[in-house]
């Protein structure tokens, strides 16, 4: 593979990863939507489900982690599955009965769950524990974990109890369909680079890195637990 | 999801905690001198300040504080509202004689 097409993919990459470094949650523009909104509008809530997760930077890292060695049509649909049963639970549950998690310590747990699909991916757990963690059993608690963020966010936004089912259940399928989009994105650049002859030297780093960034969001949202005020 | 084949060579568990403990070191080391001064306004170091960081979290803290006080004058003057039309459509709670009920918006949208 030539240096410059190389160069190409690399940068790609990490334009997906950094380009919505300021774009995370939903803006004050969407929020102020929400609140003078009545009635059931499906489109605008998938759209912004949809929007939340392609810009969500914390869901992009932890996608990347899980598809990087992960090709198969079969696992992926799994992966998808079990990650969009998880965070529908949480997100349906957390917003019909008001549960109400800090959303600093959701945000930690999400940056610890791209430092765990690093290590995973570096079989971590293996050579140190002698176990590696059900993926399938991860991905779901990960999938609660998210959708309790979700919850979070939109409990915050006080969306109007008019139409409240209908909007949520169009915002899960935005969710899904976001997700959707970002996977396809992450796994057409990802087979990309594995078919390459630097994928298996520059792998180790990689996930280090994404180690790192996850390491990174967790320290940024722990300290945010800390040092905002409560946001209710 | 099964473990796919085509994974690394398992690295040994030495090489691993080195770049285990070189991820968290390089994610420490950001945190302090970049992400705390520009996200919060927090400089331990006093690199934010020299690299122009810490300023823009000071703005931001601020604007949140400032957003906070708007939403608290908000929810007042909402509950003012509220108070003064149920006391002109003479529904007041009788055992609320102040007539200042604080009604969030949380609690009219309850599903």
């Amino acid at each position: 593979m030539p240096f410059a097409r190389r160069l190409v993919v690399l940068t790609l990459l990490l334009a997906c990863v950094t380009s919505p470094l300021f774009a995370h949650g939903v803006a004050a523009g969407d929020k102020g939507f929400i609140q003078q909104s009545s009635g059931v509008l499906l489109a605008p809530f998938m759209y912004l489900g949809a929007k939340h997760m392609v810009t969500g930077y914390d869901h992009l890292l932890f996608l990347l982690g899980v598809i990087f060695f992960l090709y198969r049509l079969k696992d992926i649909a799994l992966y998808v599955t079990l990650f969009a049963l998880g965070h529908s639970t949480t997100l349906l549950l957390g917003v019909l009965l008001q549960v109400q998690v800090n959303p600093y310590l959701i945000d930690a747990l999400i940056g610890m769950s791209v430092v765990y699909k690093a290590l995973d991916n570096l079989s971590a757990f293996r050579t140190w524990f002698g176990v590696t963690p059900d993926a399938r059993v991860a991905t779901l608690v990960f999938g609660f974990a998210h959708g309790f963020g979700l919850a979070t966010k939109i409990l915050d936004f006080r969306m109007p109890a008019d139409g409240l089912l209908p909007n949520l259940i169009a915002f899960n399928v935005g969710v899904e369909i976001g997700q959707l989009l970002a996977l396809s994105a992450i796994l057409l650049l990802m087979n990309h680079w594995r078919r390459s002859r630097s994928f298996r030297p520059m792998a180790y780093g990689a996930n280090v890195a994404l180690m790192t960034a996850g390491f990174l969001l967790t320290g940024f949202q722990l300290a945010g637990y800390f040092i905002m005020p409560p946001t209710t | 999801m099964s473990i796919p084949e085509e994974t690394l060579p398992a690295p040994s568990r030495s090489a691993l905690l080195k770049s285990t403990l070189l991820a968290l070191s390089v994610a420490g080391v950001l945190l302090v001198t970049c992400v705390l001064p520009a996200e919060y306004g927090v400089d331990p170091t006093g690199v934010g300040g020299m690299l122009g960081l810490t300023q823009m979290g000071e703005v931001k803290q601020a604007l949140v504080e400032e957003e906070a006080e708007n939403a608290a004058a908000q929810a007042a003057a909402d509950s003012v509202v509220a108070a003064s039309e149920a006391a002109a459509s003479g529904a007041s709670a009788p055992n609320a004689p102040g007539g200042v009920t604080v009604l969030t918006r949380d609690s009219t949208n309850k599903p």
